[in-house]
């Protein structure tokens, strides 16, 4: 255990994070456990509101401008743990440790910047490069990412380029401080198929030569069996189910993760209608009690409405937060 | 059909002050407005050279005469040569415009970005601030000012800047609480950009067109608000070549000497005119929604 530890760059202890609205608390992530290996990919799967996106904020330190904290866990970084830290100092993480981009390209770019401005703009920040520099870092990095003309890219504006070339160049702004972390919020959702390929590609390509870890956050599963090495799968603000992602396609144990993987459409496969979870996600306002996903699960038996369950965890490291693990393994309910 | 396309793929790799520029080109008016502005800031510049009377020269040969070739706008009641009056007039009305503006656009941009950026309590001190400004008519605030700080040239400057700072602060709040939300702004904090840094460099810049405008169109405001003060005692003391004091002068003598009156009555009418078409102008040219 501790020999596996030294290699994490990212460990998220128990976190909670709530949102202090006008109507109560809402708690958008409650108790999540995410390890992030060095020089892995993880994939953090999950349906609208169940806690992905902020869980991505929370390792940002981006809540400050909305009601949420995070109010109890830990996310060590680097040996620190960086829900303690003052905000100059998760400034200061921020682009140069951590980066992230996010799912929108055409809008994420300032519109009255030129390209160039915007990829420097991180590197004077964070290191102290003189301009001219920057500047050949930058172009440098656009290169490496694959952009034609970079040298006259650099002098464009966002709405000149294409949305694939946008997200390249988040992604380059995002890289050019080379970080530790790079948190991908739904990168390629806005993109058509093919450029999702290729942004896939690059990133999978960017990862081994900065040596940077990845938190892939997204709904689509296709994506994360081609990119990712381990998968988290969120529902109702918990980890439901984690694993590599071998397990996890093969040897699927949660309902929900069940309930996902056979609503994807299969090629070659006729059918009228694809499958479904049905129901919605609860309202965090009023959870149910028991298993969160219980009241949509075609499996739940008695206790799941009583208790929530814990993790069940297998030899391989794969983990499961649902009652019928436990059951099959002759458990007592 | 072809040639439409061909065109529209020019337009989008302009950058946008060129494409800023074309649609400019294309305000007439505006364009004619910013002519008479240049115009009328080269004769402030060389409004004493030209002048063919000095300005503080009594005649009492000469006095109330009618417009003609000797004195193309005619003599005030003094026997002051009314063209040079005017025209040296231009100087200071654009100075008072220009820096009572850059005042106020100044202080209400940087209230307004902090405004809309941080909210909460710094928030609504600085509108509640605001509010109350705008409670009192414009004129009356500038009187209440000028009451405290006493009259002269200068303490107008201040008068005006007051009044105009509100305005920006809520414009530029505005824009701010609606960038701010934006992804890019989001970005930028990414990648640990600071507050300052946010505001400066990428708040500001989108927020910059409603400042332009709403700045040209709040000096033709503030020349006349100028001239009002002068008007009526508060501003420019005689014998400065006020505008506004000319026509207080001449007021007296409208019923039987028409032209003392008049010529300042027009140089004010023009400028402002101007400066609001320039604006009306910019505003159309700035705006990315109005396409040709």
């Amino acid at each position: 255990m501790s020999e596996n530890k030294a290699k994490n760059v990212l460990e998220i202890k128990n976190m909670h994070t709530y949102f202090f609205t006008d109507n109560g608390i809402v708690k958008s992530v409650d108790g999540v456990d995410i390890t992030l290996k060095e020089g892995s990919t993880l994939g953090i799967v999950g349906e609208s509101g169940s806690g992905k996106s902020v869980t991505a904020l929370s390792i940002m330190n981006l809540l400050m401008d909305t009601k949420g904290k995070v109010v109890q866990g830990e996310i060590i970084f680097d040996g620190k743990d960086i829900v303690k830290i003052n905000n100059e100092e998760k400034r200061k993480l921020r682009g140069s440790q951590i980066a992230m981009i996010f799912q929108e390209p055409m809008t994420s770019l300032n519109p009255v910047l030129k390209i160039g401005d915007q990829i420097t703009e991180s590197i004077l920040l964070h290191t102290k490069a003189s301009k001219a520099e920057a500047k050949a870092k930058a172009i440098d990095m656009l290169n490496k990412i694959g952009i034609p003309r970079a040298e006259r890219i650099i002098n464009e504006y966002p709405f000149q380029l294409s949305g694939g070339m946008r997200q390249r160049i988040m992604i380059a702004m995002a890289l050019v401080c080379n970080p530790k972390i790079l948190i991908a919020d739904e990168p390629t959702t806005a993109l058509d198929v093919t450029i999702q390929a290729q942004i896939l590609e690059l990133m999978k390509e960017l990862k081994d030569m900065i040596g940077t870890s990845i938190i892939f956050i997204t709904h689509d599963l296709g994506v994360v069996a081609e990119i990712c090495d381990e998968v988290v799968v969120m529902y109702c603000g918990r980890v439901v189910e984690s694993g590599d992602v071998y397990s996890i396609f093969e040897n699927t144990k949660h309902p929900y993760t069940k309930g996902l993987l056979a609503s994807i459409p299969k090629l070659g496969e006729h059918i009228e209608r694809l499958e479904s979870i049905p129901g919605n996600v609860p309202n965090p306002k009023h959870m149910p009690i028991g298993c969160k996903f219980a009241p949509r699960c075609k499996e739940a038996i008695s206790i799941c409405t009583e208790k929530e369950p814990d993790f069940f965890e297998y030899p391989d490291g794969h983990r499961s937060r649902c009652w019928l693990c436990k059951k099959e393994y002759g458990g007592e309910l | 059909m072809k040639k439409q396309k061909v065109k529209d793929e020019q337009n989008d790799m302009r950058t946008p002050f060129a494409e800023f520029v074309r649609k400019f080109s294309k305000q007439k008016t505006a364009i004619v407005a910013l002519g008479f502005i240049f115009f009328l800031a080269i004769l402030a510049i060389v409004s004493y050279k030209i002048a063919p009377y000095n300005i503080d020269a009594f005649d009492y040969s000469a006095i109330t005469q009618l417009p003609s070739s000797k004195h193309l706008f005619g003599t005030d009641e003094f026997g002051r040569d009314i063209f040079s009056r005017v025209i040296c007039g231009t100087r200071i009305s654009l100075l008072v415009g220009l820096f009572s503006v850059s005042i106020g656009a100044f202080c209400g941009t940087i209230l307004g970005l902090l405004s809309g950026y941080y909210g909460g309590i710094l928030d609504s001190t600085i509108m509640r601030i605001c509010d109350t400004l705008f409670a009192f008519p414009g004129i009356i605030l500038a009187i209440g000012i000028v009451a405290i700080l006493g009259p002269g040239i200068s303490n107008v400057v201040i008068a005006v800047a007051v009044f105009s700072t509100p305005t920006f602060a809520r414009l530029v709040r505005s824009s701010t609480l609606g960038l701010k939300e934006s992804v890019f702004v989001q970005a930028a904090r990414n990648i640990g950009t600071s507050d300052i840094g946010i505001l400066v460099r990428h708040i500001l810049p989108s927020a910059l067109p409603n400042i332009i405008v709403q700045y040209t169109m709040t000096i033709g405001t503030s020349i006349l608000t100028a001239s009002s003060l002068s008007f009526l005692g508060m501003g420019a003391q005689a014998p400065t070549p006020e505008w506004g004091l000319m026509l207080s002068n001449g007021r007296n003598y409208m019923m039987s000497f028409w032209h003392i009156t008049f010529f300042p009555g027009v140089a004010i009418f023009l400028t402002v005119l101007s400066f609001n078409l320039l604006g009306d102008g910019l505003r159309d040219a700035l705006d990315p929604k109005l396409n040709d």
